[in-house]
């Protein structure tokens, strides 16, 4: 090459670097801000379950510190009347009757909300709570297996009890299973919740496309709220089987 | 006839201006250092047109452009919030090119010339602040110092104006090389490739003046 062709062709290998860098810089500049947003994301996520999380703790807490002693204070009054008639002892204690329901509910719905055991004995006697009251109160069979070291911080446990929750909602409500099988299990520094349903089982691209899948990204989300990692396996007519390894 | 094909489309940044002085009421804050830079650009032009009329250089005004316009799309991206976690990379880029100015036109005394050193410098770090611009809007989300509602993107006129200055300024940088290395020293050469630099001269500056067209109303009232 002669100097004046060395020239053209420096010319042109500089101009080359510098859009070679600027390309780079494009795929670099893609990727950070793509990890930046998935982080806003999170973090978005994470604010809202918390904040939904404190939501419902208080609205708990006023239901069961309010709404119940105001209710009892009401039957210990309407109690302390002396009637007289018989009929109107009768509509006295079919209105006794309704109050207990009323507390009963305002419990029940206290304890959906935010349960008490869960915060004052812990995660396995909090599920083993919530199973015995399933099988009391419904036709499936649920069965609970677990380790008694499975000890896990307050907000850990709460988004595990709201995973359990989650999966048996959508296994009785769309499974149609007769038989789900909770297992808590702590294996090295983390927890193993394994959580089997005998259902018609789905087809999870299937479900995502159709429904949107809240509830299977609500899971997803707890999951990553505990700094954990989910496993689904699903397919049609063979049940579900959702697998949650969680860091202590 | 080159000159005046030059000189009318380098005058089409004058759409952006006109659009801009009609909406001047409309226009929020963030966006001032680009309506700035289109008017000082239009400004250049006409100055530029009169002083090759009566035979007159036309380096030192646009040399002093160039320095003008460097600062206002800088100030701009630092608006729509390029440098929001990195104030101090914004100080450095601005006191860097000034810097370098004063140095290559004042100091080495080249104000009668092209100042090449500076030109590269300051396009090549608009074009990467634009692509930052581009991704920032498509994936964090940067309408909110300019409150754009629109979702569609090409109606987005931080988005334009990234596009557009990424278009004008990688092709400005590679031209800047060239002559660098003496490559304009061929008269042909020169005037072909300055002829490709007009036409997307013009394509860019009818994309600011959509960008000035779809620039959003100040807020009137604050959301509480």
């Amino acid at each position: 090459m002669d100097s004046r062709e060395t020239t053209i062709y420096i010319a042109i290998v500089v101009a080359c670097i510098m859009i070679g860098f600027i390309i780079l810089y494009f795929f670099i500049s893609i990727i950070r801000h793509q990890r930046q947003n998935l982080a806003l994301r999170k973090k978005n996520i994470l604010q809202e379950i918390a904040g939904l999380e404190k939501e419902r703790a208080r609205i708990a807490s006023d239901f069961h510190d309010e709404l119940g002693p105001l209710l009892s204070a009401v039957k210990m009054r309407i109690n302390s009347f002396e009637l007289p008639d018989a009929e109107d002892r009768e509509e006295l204690e079919k209105t006794n009757n309704l109050i207990d329901d009323v507390i009963k509910r305002i419990r029940q719905i206290s304890y959906n909300l935010m349960p008490s055991t869960l915060l004052k004995k812990g995660l396995v006697k909090a599920l083993m709570e919530y199973v015995d009251f399933l099988n009391s109160s419904t036709h499936i069979q649920f069965t609970f297996i677990h380790q008694e070291d499975c000890i896990i911080n307050e907000e850990k446990s709460i988004n595990i009890y709201r995973i359990v929750q989650e999966i048996i909602h959508n296994s009785v409500k769309h499974a149609a299973a007769t038989a789900i099988r909770i297992e808590l299990k702590k294996q090295g520094n983390k927890i193993h919740l394994s959580v089997m349903d005998n259902g018609i089982g789905f087809d999870y691209n299937k479900v995502m496309a159709v429904n949107t899948g809240i509830g299977l990204k609500s899971l997803g989300n707890r999951a990553q709220m505990t700094g954990g990692k989910m496993f689904l396996k699903s397919s049609e007519n063979n049940g579900t089987n959702y697998l949650f390894e969680i860091p202590i | 006839m080159f000159i005046s094909k030059a000189t009318l489309f380098g005058l089409s940044i004058l759409i952006a201006g006109t659009i801009a002085i009609i909406r001047h009421d409309r226009i929020n804050r963030v966006i001032l250092p680009f309506i700035l830079c289109v008017w000082i650009g239009g400004i250049n032009e006409i100055l530029s047109y009169f002083l090759w009329e009566t035979g007159h250089s036309t380096l030192i005004n646009n040399n002093i452009y160039v320095l003008a316009e460097a600062i206002l799309f800088l100030v701009f991206f630092k608006n729509i919030g390029i440098f929001e976690k990195y104030l101090w990379l914004f100080g450095i880029v601005i006191t860097g090119w000034i810097g370098l100015w004063f140095w290559e036109t004042l100091i080495l005394g080249k104000i009668n010339f092209v100042s090449s050193w500076f030109r590269i410098t300051y396009s090549f770090l608009i074009v990467l602040m634009g692509i930052t611009g581009i991704n920032k809007l498509m994936l964090l989300d940067i309408n909110k110092p300019i409150g754009t509602n629109s979702s569609n993107i090409f109606k987005n006129p931080v988005f334009l104006i990234c596009i557009g200055s990424i278009v004008f300024f990688t092709f400005k940088l590679i031209v800047e090389i060239f002559w660098f290395y003496g490559l304009n020293a061929s008269k042909d050469f020169r005037l072909d490739v300055y002829d490709i630099l007009i036409y997307i001269n013009l394509i860019v500056n009818l994309v600011y003046a959509l960008a000035v067209l779809w620039i959003p109303a100040k807020q009137q009232y604050i959301l509480l």
